[in-house]
């Protein structure tokens, strides 16, 4: 974390601090994983294993935005399935009065989920732990209570947009889509992660009155990452509508909650590659546990979650990345 | 139909003495701990379960099923918070391990062969009996039982932490746990005390108002978002203001439902409106001048 | 024009005045400001690094009044106070620690604090993972990488044995040869006043000495208010 020293330290050290997480044994994995079972999926575009993978990158999009704001941060959000529904219902309107055009549809989420994000950071600013829990569940209560209440008026059909467009011609054309979305995710936040921005966001974590009083303004950190985060779950909840054409209520329900964290937990909070990795082993396990067992998949998923968080608090690598921590320091123990 | 004026001062005293009901044990759990804890609401869905399960489905005498509910409640309670203070003791963690434990909770009860797709259940009220009219407003014979348990714990609570000896301990406690161990008080047992005390708190105020609604594994949302509200509202773990709170929020609400009886959601925008506009503007609730962060 | 002017500054606590019409001033000189405990010295630190703002007098740092100034405001502005209590970022290593702070206000040489602070072997380290008398070092530390005009001292070799504090001073001795403005609270006269130039003791609020380090030795009002209580205490 040296930047710009006046003295012995060359300007390259910076880059090489920056550049440091791509060369990770838990980036590369991360990235070799994606890129895998994309081409995997291409023998069978419409199998079941498709149709899982899509639905494993659906939740690994959010779990990459949950971790790179609430693991970071230590801020738990519960608003995430809001804009997840928020970016669904976005494109489901645009594709409703007319415009299928995918890449629009897209973007046209990607911003309101931005917009939304903004709005919703700024009021949160002054709120710490729980206060801020408790605002982000709020939210989206409140946004599916008004749509709702107001479903007629707002001219909107059977509380739900129907008929959208497809993401792409099979699962195995939407897989490559989403394969490519959470690659690019995964290397932006991974050197964002590794920059001083990433280090403030994670010195918020530990001591956000401490970082504030010796000089670092905190609240653009922390609106910038929930901003962010907000967009890619609106990007994500578009690719959603898509994949199933059809954006309704069920978009902000608490699926979409529930396992993007239980990904990141999975995977590490705050790790980052840990929840693409992690997103892959859950959903597959989950989908696949279900054909199987049905109901008690739900039940069996969530003891197994609260055992991993109480147990495993750095997630199922943590006592690998320990591991592999501990061999990287110069001086040993 | 009742006037507006009628509506709103009576079903608003009522809806509002059954949030300070569902509160109470949260306003003291969450003003010792400052830790939220949203299992506290699939306490009170588990204690409606287990009142449903011992007095419907097995016919035991409906005081013995909600001796059971309550001791349910409390045991559940405490192990939760023994297994999270003994493994997950930071704030985070605690939270999103009692969101699971209220999701596991939920799901277990959406179990087919356990209560799963089961809808319409309901449970046999301690008081019962037909409604009445006040000024023109339907009011349920439980409803009164609400209101006065309601008042009458709330000022038990408040007395017994205001004034008694044991009371002050709690509040030191809660103030600073780690200056309370040089006065020779014992955190640990003091946590117990309140995990208890406020686990049978929910579960009661299950009991007594969840007969006049419906029982569903998805019903712990709610009662968990009021005591929430409420005890934050209100301030934590101070007593004194979680009436003017709770009346904060179901007068409007009372007032709105009145207005616009066609749109039922929107009683509930209305307080959650209110309640996020209090909480950025005044973070410390009626109780707390200074910025009460948790 | 010097560095902080302080002018009949007041702060009260219910009905308890904390700090009672204290006024100085300091430019070069390191300075110490000691006295029994409850005498107000923390407060007065508080209050100069904006954590409280006074009820009556004013701050003035480098020209500016910076009395209601907001900490990030004053810490910016150069004059950044230490925690007696350690805050370490436990989840970050030493380097990224400093790391945070490095560029606030103009390139600092990371490896260049390091070694003054004696952390150079630990710079990979979680700061969680490291003993108290590194902990002091490091708040230090994270002082030092702000670049500040004037740091604030809160107790730096508070808890420390007599060979840490020692080490300690040397570095805040070495520090002071290169030119960093310090005031320093402290506990711990004895070992503390070889590096002051200027002393103020403050006695319940009020100050009762204000002069140099040799006159502090000799007067007779400082020595009242400490009868009876050891400055060994710390």
């Amino acid at each position: 974390m040296t930047g710009p020293s006046a003295g012995a330290s060359p300007p390259a050290r910076g880059w090489s601090k920056i550049g440091r997480g791509l060369l990770s044994p838990f980036y590369l994995a991360a990235i070799a994983v994606i890129l895998v079972f994309a081409w995997l999926a291409q023998g069978s575009p419409t199998s079941f294993f498709a149709l899982s993978l899509v639905l494993a990158s659906i939740y690994i999009t959010l779990a990459l935005a949950w971790d790179f704001s609430s693991g970071l941060t230590g801020y738990v959000n519960f608003g995430l399935p809001f804009f997840f529904g928020l970016g669904a219902f976005t494109a489901g309107y645009f594709s409703w009065y007319g415009n299928r055009d995918v890449p629009f549809l897209l973007l046209a989420a990607i911003g309101v989920g931005l917009f939304g994000g903004v709005l919703f950071s700024v009021p949160t600013l002054r709120l710490r732990g729980p206060y801020f829990s408790l605002l982000s569940l709020l939210l989206p209560l409140i946004a599916v209570d008004f749509v709702v209440t107001f479903w007629t008026q707002l001219k909107m059909p059977t509380l739900g947009y129907y008929d959208l467009p497809f993401l792409g011609n099979s699962p195995g054309a939407e897989l490559v889509i989403l394969s490519v979305a959470n690659a690019v995710l995964l290397t932006v936040f991974i050197l964002v992660k590794d920059s001083h921005f990433g280090l403030v966001l994670r010195g918020i974590r530990d001591d956000e009155d401490a970082v504030s009083s010796q000089g670092i303004r905190t609240w653009p950190y922390k609106v910038i990452a929930f901003t962010v985060a907000s967009g890619v779950a609106g990007f994500s909840g578009a690719t959603y509508g898509m994949v199933v054409t059809y954006a309704g209520l069920d978009g902000f329900g608490f699926t979409f909650l529930i396992f993007p964290i239980l990904i990141v937990v999975v995977g590490g909070m705050g790790e980052i590659t840990g929840s693409v990795l992690a997103g892959y082993v859950v959903i597959l396990l989950y989908q696949y546990m279900f054909q199987a067992f049905t109901e008690i998949t739900l039940v069996v998923f969530t003891a197994a979650t609260i055992v991993l968080v109480l147990f495993l608090p750095r997630g199922i690598l943590g006592p690998l990345r320990s591991f592999i921590r501990f061999m990287r320091t110069p001086e040993g123990p | 139909m009742a006037g507006i004026l009628a509506t709103t001062v009576i079903d608003g005293t009522l809806y509002g003495l059954s949030y300070v009901l569902i509160a109470l044990g949260f306003t003291l759990l969450f003003g010792v701990s400052r830790v939220l804890n949203l299992a506290y609401g699939a306490l009170y869905m588990v204690s409606a379960y287990m009142v449903y399960y011992f007095a419907v489905d097995e016919g035991f005498a409906l005081l013995a099923a909600v001796g059971i509910a309550i001791a349910v409640a409390v045991a559940v309670g405490l192990l939760v918070f023994l297994f999270c203070a003994r493994f997950a003791p930071d704030p985070m963690r605690f939270l999103i391990v009692s969101l699971l434990v209220a999701l596991l909770l939920q799901y277990i009860f959406e179990y087919p062969p356990l209560f799963g797709g089961e809808t319409g259940l309901t449970i046999p009220g301690l008081v019962s009996g037909q409604e009445f009219l006040v000024f023109g407003v339907a009011v349920f014979p439980a409803y009164e039982v609400v209101a006065g348990l309601a008042v009458g714990l709330l000022v038990l609570l408040w007395a017994w932490v205001e004034w008694t000896e044991y009371g002050r301990t709690i509040r030191a406690t809660a103030e600073d746990p780690e200056t309370a161990t040089l006065f020779g008080i014992q955190p640990w047992s003091i946590y117990l005390v309140v995990v208890a005390v406020s686990s049978a708190l929910v579960a009661i105020a299950a009991v007594i108002i969840v007969p006049t609604g419906e029982v569903t594994p998805g019903m712990w949302v709610e009662p968990f978002l009021i005591a929430f509200v409420v005890a934050l509202i209100g301030g934590l773990g101070k007593f004194k203001w979680t009436l003017p709170a709770a009346f904060l929020l179901s007068f409007p609400q009372a007032a709105v439902g009145w207005e616009y009886p066609a749109y039922v959601e929107l009683a509930d925008i209305v307080a959650f409106a209110i309640a996020i506009v209090f909480i950025i503007v005044l973070p410390g609730g009626f109780g707390g001048i200074g910025r009460d962060r948790a | 024009m010097s560095l902080l002017e302080v002018r009949g500054v007041s702060r009260s606590f219910g009905g308890n005045r904390a700090v009672d019409a204290v006024s100085f001033e300091m430019s070069v000189d390191t300075l110490a400001i000691v006295g029994p405990n409850g005498a107000g010295k923390t407060t007065l630190l508080n209050l100069l690094a904006g954590q409280l703002h006074p009820n009556q007098g004013s701050i003035w740092f480098r020209g500016q009044e910076v009395s209601r100034w907001p900490p990030w405001k004053i810490a910016r502005g150069g004059m950044v106070k230490t925690y007696q209590i350690v805050r370490p970022f436990r989840s970050l290593t030493v380097e990224e620690n400093l790391g945070l702070f490095a560029r606030l206000r103009g390139s600092v040489n990371l490896d260049e604090i390091l070694l003054e602070t004696g952390l150079a072997e630990v710079r990979h380290h979680p700061a969680g993972a490291l003993p108290f008398g590194f902990l002091k070092r490091l708040e230090l530390a994270k002082g030092l990488a702000t670049r500040p005009d004037l740091l604030l001292l809160d107790e730096p070799i508070g808890g420390l044995s007599r060979s840490e504090a020692a080490a300690l001073l040397g570095t805040l001795a070495n520090l002071k040869a290169k030119g960093v403005r310090m005031i320093i609270v402290e506990h711990r006269l004895s070992e503390i006043l070889p590096i002051v130039d200027r002393v103020i003791t403050l006695d319940r609020g009020r100050t009762i000495f204000h002069g140099s380090r040799d006159d502090f030795y000799r007067d007779s009002a400082v020595r009242t208010a400490y009868l009876g209580s050891s400055d060994a205490a710390g």
